[in-house]
C-alpha cells in the first residue's frame, strides 16, 4: 500500500514539475495565421524527420536495438502513438494499395530484405488549408512526394533492386491542450497516411 | 481572345512541354506544376496562390486569373478544337472572372460534391458502389463531409416489375394478417408492394443498415470526380490525372453549360440528389 503510494505521489510530483498535459481547455481559442503558418512548419518538419526515421527502421545495416528506438520516436510523431493510424503501401507491382496499422508498417519495414534502404522527400509539397473539427481541434493535409529505393550488398557494391516515386497524402492534426497550471499551447500530430500515383524511378 | 489564353496558360504551365512523370525522380519545377490538391486546385483557381504556393497580391488582375483557370483544364480538352468548341471555354472564364460578381470557390459551398466510385465486399463478394459526398458545417462551425446520397443495383428495393396483384388482402385482418408469412418469405422481391404508395425508398438506410449488420464493407475508392456547380450557366468536373506530361495532377475533366433548370435534372439524374 505504502510502495503504491509512493509511487503515485512520484507520479503527480513528475507531472507538475515537467508541466506536463492535464485536459483540453473548455474554450474556444482562434486561431491566428501566425498559428497556422508555424503549424505548416511543424508539420513539415515533422514528416521530415519521419522520412528519416523510416530509412533507418529500413536499412539492414542498422542495429536492432537502433531501429526499435527510431520506430518509438516515429510513433511519437503520430496522434495517439500510432495507435489506429493506417499506413497504405502501394508498389510498381501491385494495382491498388494494402492497408496496414502503423505498427504493423514499421515491422515489416525493419523485416525487408534490401541491405539498404534509401527514402527522399521531394522538396515541393502541399498543406492544405486547416478545418475547423472540434472545440480546439482541427485537420489539414499535407502531399509530398517520396522516393523509395532498396538495394542488396554485393561485397562492397550496392545494387539498387527496386525504386519508385509515390505522392503520399499525409492527415495533421492539431489541438490545443492544457497544463496543470492553465498554460495552453497547440499540439501537432500526424495520421493516416494515403498513397497514389506510385511510378517506378531509375 | 481566348485562344490567348489557352497559348498563355500552355506557356505558364510548360515552360518545357516535353514529357515529365514522377519516374523522372523529384524534378521540381514539375511537382511544382502539379496539381497535388484539390486544396491547391482551388487555391489556383481562385487566384489566391501562385504555382508555388506563394499567396498572390494583385489577386483581382481578370487577365492573369484566367490564364490561371484554363491551366487547370485537362489539355485534352483544348488542344486541337474548333474555334466554335472553345467558345464555351471564353464564356466559362467571363463568368468565372466577371469583374462586377467574380465567382470564387469555398470549400464550405453547399453546392460542389464529390462522386467516389468504391470497390465494396458484400457478404465476400465483390462488386461496385457509388457515394456522393458533400461538405457541411455544424452549429459550431466544425467541419465534415457527409454521405447525401448512394447507388448500387444492389441496394434498390424496386421490384423488377410492378404487379398489381400484389397487397395485402382487405380482408387479412380478419384472418389475423396470416398472409405476413407468405409475403416475407416467397414474396421477399416484391416487398415494396406493401408499402403505401407514397412510399420513398432512401437507398442510404439500406446501405446504412448493410453496413451495420456487417454484410457491406467499402475495400477502396477507385475513382473520385468533384462536381462543381458553383458557376453561374456552367457544371465543371475535376479528377486526378497522371500522365507524360506537366499537366498533370487534380485538373477540369468536363465542363458543361447548364442553365438552372438543368442543373436540378443534373443533381437528381447524376448525383442522385433525390435521396
Amino acid at each position: 500500500m505504502n510502495t503504491k503510494l509512493i509511487f503515485s505521489l512520484l507520479i503527480i510530483v513528475l507531472l507538475s514539475a515537467h508541466g506536463r498535459v492535464i485536459a483540453q481547455p473548455d474554450e474556444e481559442v482562434p486561431l491566428t495565421d501566425d498559428d497556422i503558418k508555424q503549424f505548416k512548419e511543424r508539420a513539415g518538419v515533422m514528416i521530415d524527420s519521419f522520412q528519416d526515421y523510416l530509412s533507418i527502421i529500413g536499412s539492414k545495416e542498422r542495429p536492432k536495438e537502433v531501429k526499435v528506438y527510431y520506430a518509438d520516436e516515429t510513433l511519437e510523431l503520430f496522434i495517439r502513438k500510432g495507435e489506429r493510424v493506417t499506413m497504405e503501401v502501394s508498389s510498381t507491382r501491385r494495382t491498388y494499395p494494402t492497408r496496414y496499422p502503423l505498427k504493423t508498417y514499421l515491422q515489416r519495414l525493419a523485416n525487408l530484405r534490401y541491405a539498404k534502404v534509401e527514402i527522399k522527400q521531394a522538396g515541393i509539397y502541399h498543406i492544405s488549408n486547416f478545418y475547423k473539427v472540434g472545440e480546439n481541434k482541427y485537420r489539414a493535409v499535407a502531399s509530398i512526394f517520396q522516393q523509395f529505393c532498396g538495394y542488396s550488398r554485393y561485397g562492397d557494391r550496392y545494387v539498387k533492386r527496386y525504386c519508385d516515386v509515390t505522392k503520399k497524402t499525409i492527415e495533421i492534426y492539431i489541438y490545443l491542450m492544457e497544463t496543470w497550471n492553465g498554460e495552453k499551447y497547440w499540439i501537432v500530430k500526424l495520421g493516416d497516411i494515403s498513397v497514389a500515383d506510385t511510378t517506378p524511378a531509375y | 481572345m481566348y485562344k490567348f489564353y489557352i497559348l498563355l496558360a500552355i506557356w505558364v504551365f510548360s515552360n518545357s512541354i516535353f514529357a515529365q512523370t514522377l519516374k523522372d525522380g523529384f524534378n521540381e519545377e514539375f511537382l511544382k506544376m502539379r496539381v497535388k490538391q484539390l486544396d491547391e486546385f482551388v487555391k489556383r483557381f481562385n487566384y489566391e496562390t501562385d504555382i508555388e504556393g506563394n499567396p498572390i497580391a494583385d489577386r483581382n488582375n481578370v487577365q492573369k486569373r484566367k490564364g490561371y483557370i484554363i491551366s487547370l483544364f485537362d489539355y485534352e480538352l483544348l488542344i486541337n478544337k474548333s474555334n466554335d468548341s472553345l467558345q464555351k471555354y471564353n464564356q466559362f472564364l467571363d463568368a468565372v472572372a466577371n469583374p462586377n460578381a467574380p465567382v470564387f470557390l469555398n470549400y464550405h459551398d453547399s453546392n460542389w460534391y464529390a462522386v467516389a466510385d468504391c470497390k465494396v465486399k458484400l457478404n465476400g463478394k465483390l462488386t461496385k458502389l457509388r457515394l456522393v459526398l458533400q461538405t457541411e458545417k455544424d452549429k459550431k462551425q466544425n467541419k465534415h463531409w457527409v454521405i447525401r446520397s448512394v447507388r448500387a443495383d444492389f441496394l434498390s428495393l424496386q421490384p423488377k416489375k410492378v404487379d398489381d396483384s400484389k397487397f395485402i388482402s382487405p380482408v387479412s385482418h380478419e384472418l389475423n394478417f396470416m398472409d405476413l408469412h407468405k409475403i416475407t418469405t416467397e414474396e421477399r422481391a416484391n416487398i415494396v408492394h406493401y408499402a403505401p404508395e407514397d412510399f420513398q425508398v432512401d437507398e442510404r438506410n439500406v446501405f446504412f443498415y448493410l453496413i451495420k449488420t456487417g454484410q457491406l464493407q467499402i475495400e477502396h475508392v477507385e475513382r473520385i470526380v468533384y462536381h462543381f456547380l458553383q458557376v453561374p450557366g456552367f457544371i465543371f468536373t475535376v479528377q486526378h490525372i497522371e500522365r507524360d506530361s506537366n499537366n498533370v495532377g487534380w485538373l477540369t475533366s468536363n465542363l458543361m453549360p447548364q442553365t438552372l433548370t438543368q442543373k436540378k435534372t443534373y443533381k437528381s439524374s447524376v448525383l442522385s440528389l433525390n435521396q
